[in-house]
């Protein structure tokens, strides 16, 4: 190729590229102005059902800050969200739309709540042993849908989703059967359907923060999503991952297995489920019931998006949503409907969603007009 | 004279600092055939998409009919008086042909009355075609015929028609033009044929137009235009490689005398034994296709689009498992359709369409470099971030891919540079053998001659290279043997000296010879 031709293609390149503080200046700008946009609505909403919206928004940060102990309810609130978001940064970025993460996370529970009361021992034994039980049913119940995917192609989309609707109905029935999971101690005398308390040995063991409890999970959470970013950006793994999420062929052709790296990569978001699941049980619940897994599903999917599947953005944003969580339960005080609050939650879901909509459709329209320059490119100038 | 049909005054067009049309002059006459004569990217095809409403100019004058108008879209267009083949059809295959023949129309259906015309227009045109047929049983060049009766039934003044014959074999060509006489001889039509090939410019047009950088350079009426003249027309300089002659479709260029045959010394390294596979739609893909490629040859498979060519890629690329039959690569045999398998036995793939097969378009161009050979920049299943960049880096100059820099977005690269990533990529990983399915589609000429001389050089340096091609030019350019596939195996094999243009374009109408 002659000179001049390479600079025409380069120039040809720059000029449609754009520069990337430029566009990070674009993105925070976008995130600055529908914060606002939403924090408005918020408030008028507020505001037109006979709320104040500074007390409401008082009482949200006292509810998962300011008063004694909040930060570390937000933080131990932050592990469940954490932990699916990162399963899902993983399936998603391999092509594989887990969004039943809502049934991993309750049959994750019920793994470990089966081994915390029936397996014997001390504690240090047991909560590991929880929790493996956890990962492994968590896995299980999306390996289902990987199963149905790798043998006969039905949709991951839609065999996850209805899957998290069977898996409470089984919570349900176990923990309604007292020959089974019912809670048969005279504590529970009105046979409420819940699963007996685990006892206390099999509790995380917590840790105090500057006067903040918060279990071990924490700790143990944000390692594993710095492990996971690490994988999947430098692994050979990860490299599998992204190529199959992006080109199933190609990536065939550079010998990916699509059951084994696409599958592997859903059966891995059900074990991260699932270990929410099991932390949230011996960290928190502490006891089964049909709804257990208390949205942690939906919102950690949610995460993951709003992260836009980078898996280090996961952990501030699960905080993000943590903190919504826990600041929500303060609301009740000031005298607005938990709806309203849910409403609030939603607009800010949408707002951090939207800027990256809004690059993306710039990003295909930037690379159909590159798509126009290279088809009506000037042709390389003659050789001298 | 009679008003031009078309008139283009002054047309200039735009894209960012790209300029793809430089104040354009243009005049169709009613009854004429116009050869629009260019190299890719010289703007020929953004000036039919003003004349068709899909790109709005940046300033000049459309005149139909001695009118001038602004052309909305390719309906009004087709309102005003101007039609357009386009070289990828734009027809339903689970419809019959005279309800494709109907589509973009409105009011009642009457079948009757479609069938008739069909048949009528078939009849006057030479264009004869069963009005019942299924669309998606019918072979390219019946596909085209459906297209050109789609658009002669709204009587355009004018037809354009954008690089017609690349599905067709050279006797179908010959028909084509045989039609388009026809069509502008008996009324006030006029035609204008979007070509890069000059043989077929010469034989069909009245008057030819050729366009560089986004300029008219030349117009002179077919009879007194010559191979030589046109070529230095429209490439600027003297042509003189052979290169360029296949890039310019100058047949006789690359099989006359200079043609001498390459040492077939090398050993069998790909053998391909009965060879059959199914698509997943039942279809017979491949049918008893048999090869043996030695080292430091390229066998060029020649045929008509849709005899199998694409299954031969998907087959190299492990995405295709055979029903029966063998594929060997040095003697040991392979198995279809496993991830992987055929990259790990030393088949590399230039594939058709290398964003559906070939690269990761979100990927880094790095990253792109290394996909199916990641062991060599891995330790304990880390990769080696270093490693990586002066493994591209080291690429990036060796194959002048013209980046900025090895770290961004693969889908940045302009189509040339693209196909040198995956060319460079495909060749560093030192390849037995090599399968280049139409390696050179949609590049310039100055990419096409530097694509072309690597995968000759791969086979001096002993590599056993399978080029599929649906481009006669490039296969004639390349090539040291030639097969002809047709409908799933490879019928007929001659050595490049005793290439008989006839005999082959027989062949690949399926006609064994």
């Amino acid at each position: 190729m002659t000179d001049a031709s390479k600079a025409a293609d380069v120039s040809g390149l720059v000029a449609s590229v754009q520069s990337p503080s430029r566009r990070m200046a674009l993105q925070i700008g976008l995130f600055t102005v529908l914060f606002l946009a939403a924090a408005i609505a918020s408030g008028a909403l507020v505001a037109s059902v006979g709320g104040s919206p500074t007390e409401v928004l008082d009482a949200l940060i006292d509810g998962s800050l300011r008063s004694p102990g909040a930060w570390g309810r937000t933080l131990v609130e932050m592990v469940p969200l954490a932990l699916v978001g990162v399963g899902v940064v993983v399936a998603f970025r391999a092509g594989y739309y887990n969004i039943g993460l809502e049934g991993q996370v309750a049959m994750g529970a019920l793994g470990g709540v089966v081994v915390a009361l029936e397996a014997p021992g001390p504690g240090f034994l047991v909560i590991p042993l929880a929790l493996v039980a956890s990962v492994v049913t968590g896995g299980i119940w999306a390996g289902l849908a990987a199963a149905a995917h790798a043998r006969r192609r039905v949709d991951v989309l839609i065999s996850t989703l209805l899957l998290a609707f069977v898996a409470p109905n089984i919570i349900l029935f176990l923990v309604a059967r007292d020959y089974l999971l019912l809670d048969t101690t005279p504590l529970n005398s009105r046979r409420a359907s819940q699963s007996e308390r685990i006892p206390d040995s099999v509790h995380l063991p917590e840790l105090n923060l500057f006067g903040n409890t918060v279990h071990v999970g924490v700790p143990i959470t944000i390692v594993l999503v710095a492990v996971v970013a690490f994988l999947l950006a430098r692994s050979v793994w990860g490299l599998q991952m992204r190529m199959l999420g992006q080109n199933l062929l190609t990536a065939r052709r550079a010998g990916v297995r699509p059951g084994w790296v696409g599958g592997g990569a859903l059966v891995f978001s059900g074990a991260a489920a699932g270990l929410a699941g099991g932390m949230f049980l011996t960290g928190a619940a502490f006891r089964l019931q049909d709804q257990i897994a208390n949205d942690f599903g939906w919102h950690g999917l949610l995460v993951a998006l709003v992260a836009r599947l980078n898996a280090v953005a996961v952990l501030p944003v699960a905080f993000f949503f943590a903190l919504l969580r826990t600041g929500s339960g303060f609301l009740a005080a000031t005298g607005i409907s938990r709806t309203v609050t849910d409403v609030v939650q939603a607009l800010f879901v949408v707002a951090a969603l939207l800027p990256g909509a809004i690059m993306t459709i710039r990003d295909r329209r930037a690379s159909r007009r590159l798509a126009v320059h290279s088809a009506t490119r000037v042709a390389p100038a003659p050789a001298r | 004279m009679a008003a031009p049909v078309l008139e283009l005054r002054s047309i200039s067009k735009r894209f960012g600092p790209v300029v793809a049309c430089d104040r354009v002059d243009l005049t169709v006459q009613p009854g004429e055939i116009v050869g629009l004569l260019g190299q890719n990217g010289a703007g020929k095809s953004t000036l039919m998409k003003i004349v068709l409403g899909l790109v709005p100019p940046d300033a000049g004058e459309i005149r139909i009919k001695g009118q001038a108008r602004t052309v909305r879209d390719p309906t009004h267009a087709a309102a005003v008086g101007i039609a357009m083949v386009h070289q990828h059809f734009s027809v339903i295959d689970a419809l019959r042909v005279w309800e494709n023949v109907r589509l973009g129309g409105r009011g009642r259906l009457d079948a009757a009355e479609l069938r008739a015309e069909v048949l009528a227009l078939g009849e006057a045109y030479d264009l004869v075609i069963d009005p019942d047929a299924r669309v998606g049983d019918l072979d390219a060049s019946q596909r085209q015929r459906v297209e050109i009766i789609k658009c002669l039934r709204r009587d355009p003044a004018v037809i354009i028609l954008d690089e017609p014959t690349s599905v067709l074999t050279l006797a179908e060509s010959r028909r084509l033009f045989d039609g388009l006489r026809a069509m502008v001889s008996s009324r006030e039509r006029a035609v204008v044929l979007i070509s890069h090939k000059l043989e077929e410019i010469l034989h069909a047009t009245d008057r030819v137009v050729i366009m560089r950088n986004g300029r008219v350079v030349e117009e002179i009426a077919t009879c007194a235009a010559d191979p030589p003249t046109l070529a230095r027309a429209m490439v600027g300089r003297d042509v003189s490689l052979r290169t360029e002659a296949s890039a310019l479709g100058l047949l006789d260029e690359l099989t006359g005398k200079a043609v001498t045959d390459h040492d077939q010394g090398g050993e069998v390294v790909l053998r391909v034994s009965g060879a059959a596979a199914t698509g997943s739609d039942g279809r017979r893909l491949l049918d008893g296709l048999d090869l043996e490629l030695r080292a430091g040859e390229i066998l060029g498979v020649a045929g008509v689009e849709g005899n199998g060519q694409a299954a031969v890629t998907e087959l190299f690329s492990s995405l295709l498992s055979l029903d029966s039959g063998e594929v060997e690569v040095d003697g040991r045999v392979v198995p279809t359709g496993v991830p992987g398998a055929m990259a790990a036995a030393g088949v590399g793939v230039i594939p058709e369409d290398r964003h559906v097969s070939g690269c990761v378009l979100d990927l880094t161009v790095a990253e792109n470099l290394i996909l199916a050979d990641t062991d060599r920049v891995t330790r304990w299943g880390i990769l080696d971030r270093a490693r990586i960049r002066t493994h591209a880096q080291e690429l990036i100059d060796r194959f002048e891919i013209a980046t900025p820099s090895a770290d961004i977005a693969f889908r940045l690269l302009s189509g040339g540079n693209q196909q040198k990533v995956v060319l460079a990529r495909e060749l560093s990983s030192d390849p037995k053998v090599l399968i280049a399915s139409q390696p050179t589609r949609g590049l310039d000429v100055g990419a096409i001659e530097y694509v072309s001389s690597r995968i000759r050089a791969a086979a001096d340096e002993g590599v056993a290279v399978l080029l599929v091609s649906t481009e006669l030019e490039e296969i004639l350019e390349l090539a040291d043997r030639i097969s002809v596939i047709f409908r799933g195996r490879l019928i007929g094999t001659m050595a490049r000296s005793e290439i008989d243009l006839d005999r082959l374009s027989l062949m690949m109408g399926g006609k064994a010879a």
